[in-house]
């Protein structure tokens, strides 16, 4: 077993056994070789997206963890957020330059999660027009400039 | 205390099953360089060896003692128990009991167990003796780790240094430390040896056996004392070994590991999430663990992408992978872990980014790429290495002129010098794929590294000399860059 597998399968166990409040595992999307999961995470309590429920598409290189996971916002519902997308991209830096093997998917989502908490208005980033128009497929290919780290 | 001892009695169990009753072979020297080669059972005691060589040397039983790496072995001891095998050299020295006291009385305290055995010879021979349980409590303590780690069922170990298990539950520093052994190519457990600092004798006596690598890296964390006469140094100097039994001079086909070790509190592994023993544990505050196979992968990967960074006193190096600051993996040879041909590549990457970073440039002779240091003030630089003559801005063969009108001379070739047809047809090959090149490329604005983009946006970062540039403008990239065409 390559050590992406050995790693990602302790990671679905840690994370089915003993999800955290909020997230939880789409166990039908999952692939033989764990290269691709969906999970589905909850708006917090007592935040502007309380009760609304949403989809992270995660995909893993075999150089996983050394490589970050392509972490995207999937599926009909993507939330309006200034730091993400309209297409589901995300501009979060532990998705690129400040990823650290000691991050995890739960970890990742945890993050997720605590991005949308500190919100303090909804509104799409304001270069969302021509980014979602040009941009590659792939937000591991956009290097983004990390100025703004209050929301 | 009593724990302690029957730890000891259990792996010496485990030790009589496994090795028999050998003959070994091996060499006695005494500090006066005279020494002897003995053949002998290796269940047989030091007691039994002081008669062997006493008869050879001529000498009384009772004055010999046998000194391996720091310590005075024991009548009682097997000569497997204490780790001496074929091709061990055990240093012995020649001193009357009585001497020994008098020479240095307050060392010899501590080793005071030694000269009771003389006495109480009665009590030795019942097998039972407190004293050396006594006086080996730090080892003691040392292989119930390594025996806890090897019975457990859960620790799955690197297969190659699993089955030395049975050798790395052995005393005196044996899994305390490892190598990488150029002769078994590949990481193994550490013999500990060392000698006098002073006038290189091995029978030094240390008063302590160290217990981690800061202990025997540093020359002021242990001490002893040289058992030459005229010898008043009490600094050793130790050194490493592979605990394989290679034969014929190895100096120097073993270097130490500092960031390895046994996972004594069974730390998961960074990335796999696996409990493995031995592993690499980085020098940060909370002290990372990686394990062996995990290790690799992060070399290789790093060094594929280029990521390993130029430090000004650990070399080109890799940083604990959580990013932790200032934890860097301080000692090169643990690269040798990516394996002969990947290491040969770092260890040209390293040569050519400290050429890079220090100011220098690489000669562009195809296949040639030796680190040069331009003189001021010139444009001309001659490689020492090829000859080749190239020009300090364009990176091309040198020429007179500006490097923008040779540039479009070298593309559009324009010379009818008669040449032979392979030539040609070489100089076409080598023509077109300098025009693809032309064609894919851009050079990056700072150290003009030919650079291909393969996707993405058009915010370029040099894998070479991590400037960020704009694919467009080929200028430093800016916030006009990102509002214009950030993705084209």
């Amino acid at each position: 077993m390559t050590s992406m597998e050995k790693r990602l399968q302790k990671e679905l166990q840690a994370m089915t056994k003993d999800p955290p409040a909020g997230v939880s595992v789409n166990t039908n999307s999952l692939s033989s070789s764990l290269s691709e999961w969906i999970v589905d995470i909850e708006g917090a309590p007592s935040t502007l997206y309380e009760g609304e429920r949403f989809q992270l598409g995660f995909k893993f290189t075999s150089r996983y963890p050394f490589d970050s996971p392509q972490v995207m916002f999937i599926g009909p519902n993507i939330p309006v957020h200034p730091h993400v997308y309209s297409n589901g991209h995300i501009c979060l830096s532990i998705l690129t330059e400040d990823w650290s093997p000691a991050l995890s998917v739960q970890s990742v989502c945890l993050s997720i999660v605590s991005m949308l908490s500190s919100c303090k208005e909804k509104k799409l980033p304001p270069d969302n027009a021509i980014y979602v128009r040009t941009c590659s497929k792939d937000p591991k290919k956009t290097r983004w400039w990390y100025h703004d780290n209050s929301v | 205390m009593a724990s302690n001892s029957l730890s000891n009695q259990g792996l010496e169990g485990i030790f009589d099953d496994h090795c028999g009753s050998n003959t070994i072979c091996f060499a006695v020297k005494f500090s006066s360089n005279r020494s002897y080669v003995v053949d002998i059972s290796a269940g047989d005691s030091i007691k039994d060896l002081k008669a062997v060589v006493a008869r050879k040397a001529g000498l009384c039983a009772d004055d010999i003692h046998f000194v391996l790496a720091g310590q005075r072995l024991q009548d009682c001891k097997s000569l497997q128990s204490c780790g001496v095998g074929s091709h061990t050299t055990l240093h012995a020295f020649c001193r009357p009991i009585g001497n020994v006291s008098k020479a240095s009385p307050k060392t010899e305290q501590d080793y005071g167990s030694d000269v009771d055995h003389f006495n109480y010879n009665g009590e030795e021979d019942s097998g039972i003796c407190k004293e050396c349980i006594c006086s080996e409590v730090n080892f003691a303590e040392q292989r119930c780790s390594g025996s806890r780690l090897k019975e457990s069922q859960d620790v799955e170990g690197i297969q190659d240094i699993n089955s030395y298990s049975c050798e790395m539950s052995r005393p005196l520093g044996y899994n305390r430390f490892f190598v990488y052994c150029k002769l078994c190519d590949g990481i193994r457990p550490a013999k500990l040896r060392l000698v006098c600092k002073g006038c290189c004798n091995g029978a030094f006596l240390v008063d302590r056996g160290p217990s981690n690598w800061q202990d025997i890296s540093s020359t002021t964390s242990i001490t002893g004392r040289c058992t030459v006469e005229k010898c008043d140094c009490k600094t050793p100097r130790f050194y490493l070994r592979c605990f394989e039994r290679h034969e014929g001079d190895v100096d120097g086909t073993a270097v130490a590991l500092k960031h390895v070790n046994m996972n004594r509190r069974r730390v998961d592994c960074i990335a796999c999430g696996d409990v493995v023993s031995p592993v690499l544990i980085f020098p940060c505050e909370v002290g990372h663990v990686i394990c062996l196979a995990c290790f690799r992968q992060y070399c290789s990967v790093s060094l594929n992408e280029r990521r390993f960074t130029e430090h000004e006193r650990h070399g080109y190096t890799l940083p604990c992978p959580a990013g932790c600051p200032e934890s860097y993996i301080e000692e090169s040879h643990h690269f040798l872990l990516l394996g002969k041909e990947n290491y040969e590549r770092y260890k040209n990457f390293g040569a050519e980014e400290y050429v890079l970073q220090n100011g220098g440039m690489l000669c562009p002779a195809p296949g040639c790429g030796m680190g040069l240091f331009p003189e001021n003030g010139t444009r001309l630089i001659k490689c020492g290495e090829c000859q080749f003559e190239s020009c300090k801005d364009c990176k091309k063969e040198y020429h007179t002129g500006s490097c923008h009108e040779v540039e479009s001379i070298i593309l559009n070739g324009s010379t009818n010098i008669g040449i032979s047809d392979e030539m040609a047809q070489r100089a076409c090959w080598e023509m077109q794929s300098m025009n693809l090149i032309e064609e894919t490329t851009k050079s990056c604005p700072n150290c003009r590294s030919k650079t291909e983009r393969n996707g993405g946006c058009m915010h370029m970062v040099c894998s070479r000399c991590e400037c960020e540039w704009c694919w467009i403008c080929v200028k430093p990239w800016t916030r006009d860059c990102m509002a214009q065409h950030w993705f084209g």
